[in-house]
């Protein structure tokens, strides 16, 4: 009985846990690459937060960072760019501090179109370089996921936009 | 028994104690004297500081004023134009209207375009005077935002939350530059613009305007005015050989590269639909609209309304624009990022290096 209670506990503890909580893979000018459950910046560093602690690293080693959402794995990620200055997240709608459902797709639209400048923007920095061509149709392949992925946050947001 | 002096020794005494009081006297004198002295050398190596200080207060004064404006070439911009551009009259030091400097300027006898002198002369009580001279040089080309409004008045729109405008300094080949130096992502010619232009921002909007001071970045920025841009700047440009004006807009239109830069000059309003790309520098007299694919790399100038209204399509420019108005209708997609390397090299250095207002450094220093 005893150990029945306990692997319940376990199950509920485990169940109850979040492994497709988002986090961040953060890729560096080295080629170096840091995966984070949490990235903050301050002081033009960047702090990213892992179970085993907190990273430091400064601003200019950074190329990108990337989120990737719950439920995917990075490598099947079509990944967007969060630029170290990622608007702030919008104050929450009337519907309390979880906000509204359409306040919480306007500002994941936000937040795409905010992947697509700084994208186009790295896109434009790798051409004057003179990346190779498989890194810039990599980045070009990355918009149009982006793209497709703002256009499917819109269609969710069109009742509400039309008033329904 | 009485004693009795001789005659020689009378007033001995007297002449003794005369003697010892002469010798105190003088002294006194000395001591008196060394003391003045001691007193009068501190004032004047004190005065002699403060004309030192006034003259080097002179070098800098001078040297910050031309930075903030852009200087294009020295010698007819600057040294021709001294006389009203700073003067050579006495300027008091704030508060301590007994110490004064003066400049003058001089061209560079082997560059006078990218070179020039400038020696001040500080004076303070007591005649102190010292004179320090200044070499001065063009440290690159820069703009007073990534968008710079210079106009009197100003109206900007910004709808939608599509865009970013970026003041940070970026680097050609990515990354911030660390020997740059950050701008504010608008910057306003008239201190009077901020609030216009800040109020023009919705809550939501305010971090999409990014750079120097943080977000909304609007502030009051030194530069050139819109009739120096229109009067001398732009022509300057377009008498460089090679310009390329009113090309027909096709659809996918290339308006230079980085590693061949163009100048472009449109002399009406145009407008871009399709698709294009351009390095150098870009000149549109009346008014641009941007409504399809766009990336540029160098300096826009609009003497009209800009407009970006990309519904899909999205438009990057790393470098600077200039402009009258700005309108800001983004569906697509729109992002502005400031970066004094496109300026200097894409769009200064390969024409020549003479074409853009530029800031201006000290390169030598010494006293006369």
């Amino acid at each position: 009985m005893r150990l029945g209670l306990l692997l319940i506990a376990l199950v509920v503890i485990l169940g109850s846990a979040s492994p497709g909580a988002a986090y961040f893979v953060i890729e560096l000018e080295d080629g170096g690459r840091v995966e984070a459950n949490f990235v903050r910046e301050a002081g033009g560093k960047l702090y990213a937060s892992r179970a085993t602690g907190e990273i430091e690293i400064e601003r200019e080693r950074v190329r990108s960072v990337t989120e990737v959402e719950p439920g995917r794995r990075i490598d099947e990620t079509p990944p967007g760019t969060r630029d170290l200055g990622a608007p702030a997240a919008a104050a929450p709608g009337p519907g309390g501090a979880s906000g509204s459902a359409a306040d919480t797709l306007r500002e994941r639209e936000r937040r795409v179109a905010r992947e697509i400048i700084i994208g186009h923007r790295e896109l434009l920095f790798a051409q004057i370089r003179g990346d190779a061509l498989a890194e810039i149709e990599k980045r070009e392949k990355e918009l149009e996921d982006l793209g497709k992925r703002r256009l499917e946050l819109r269609e969710k947001l069109a009742p509400w936009e039309r008033g329904d | 028994m009485r004693r009795t002096s001789s005659i020689g020794e009378r007033g001995a005494t007297l002449v003794a104690t005369l003697l010892i009081l002469s010798a105190l006297f003088g002294l006194t004198v000395a001591g008196l004297t060394a003391a003045t002295s001691s007193l009068q050398v501190s004032s004047h190596y004190r005065h002699g500081v403060q004309a030192l200080l006034a003259a080097e207060t002179g070098i800098l004064h001078s040297a910050k004023t031309l930075d903030g404006i852009g200087v294009i070439r020295f010698d007819n911009e600057v040294v021709s134009a001294w006389s009203t551009l700073f003067g050579t009259a006495e300027r008091a030091m704030p508060g301590h209207a007994t110490i004064t400097y003066a400049v003058t300027a001089a061209t560079d006898a082997t560059n006078p375009l990218q070179r020039m002198s400038v020696t001040a002369t500080g004076r303070a009580p007591r005649g102190a005077r010292r004179q320090v001279q200044a070499g001065l040089r063009l440290d690159g080309a820069f703009s007073p935002g990534a968008i710079f409004l210079p106009g009197a008045n100003v109206d900007t729109t910004f709808n939608g939350n599509s865009f970013l405008v970026d003041g940070m300094d970026y680097r050609l080949s990515g990354g911030l530059n660390p020997n740059g130096e950050n701008r504010p992502g608008i910057g306003v010619l008239d201190p009077n613009n901020v609030a216009p232009v800040t109020g023009s921002l919705n809550g939501t909007q305010l971090d999409n305007v990014v750079g120097l001071g943080g977000h909304p970045s609007v502030l009051p920025s030194n530069g050139p005015s819109s009739s120096r841009i229109t009067n001398e700047i732009v022509p300057s440009i377009l008498a460089q050989p090679g310009v390329v004006t009113n090309p027909t807009i096709h659809g996918a239109d290339v308006f230079g590269t980085v590693a061949s830069p163009q100048i472009t000059h449109f002399t009406g309003n145009v407008s871009i639909a399709g698709a294009a790309t351009g390095a150098g520098i870009l000149i549109v007299d009346q008014g641009l609209t941007i409504s399809g694919n766009m990336s540029f790399v160098g300096l826009i100038i609009v003497r009209g309304t800009t407009q970006i209204t990309s519904v899909l399509g999205n438009a990057t420019v790393l470098g600077a624009i200039w402009t009258t108005d700005l309108q800001l209708t983004v569906a697509g997609s729109a992002g502005v990022f400031y970066s004094s390397e496109a300026l200097q090299q894409v769009a200064n250095l390969s024409f020549g290096g003479n074409v853009l207002p530029q800031g201006v450094a000290l390169h030598s220093w010494r006293e006369l």
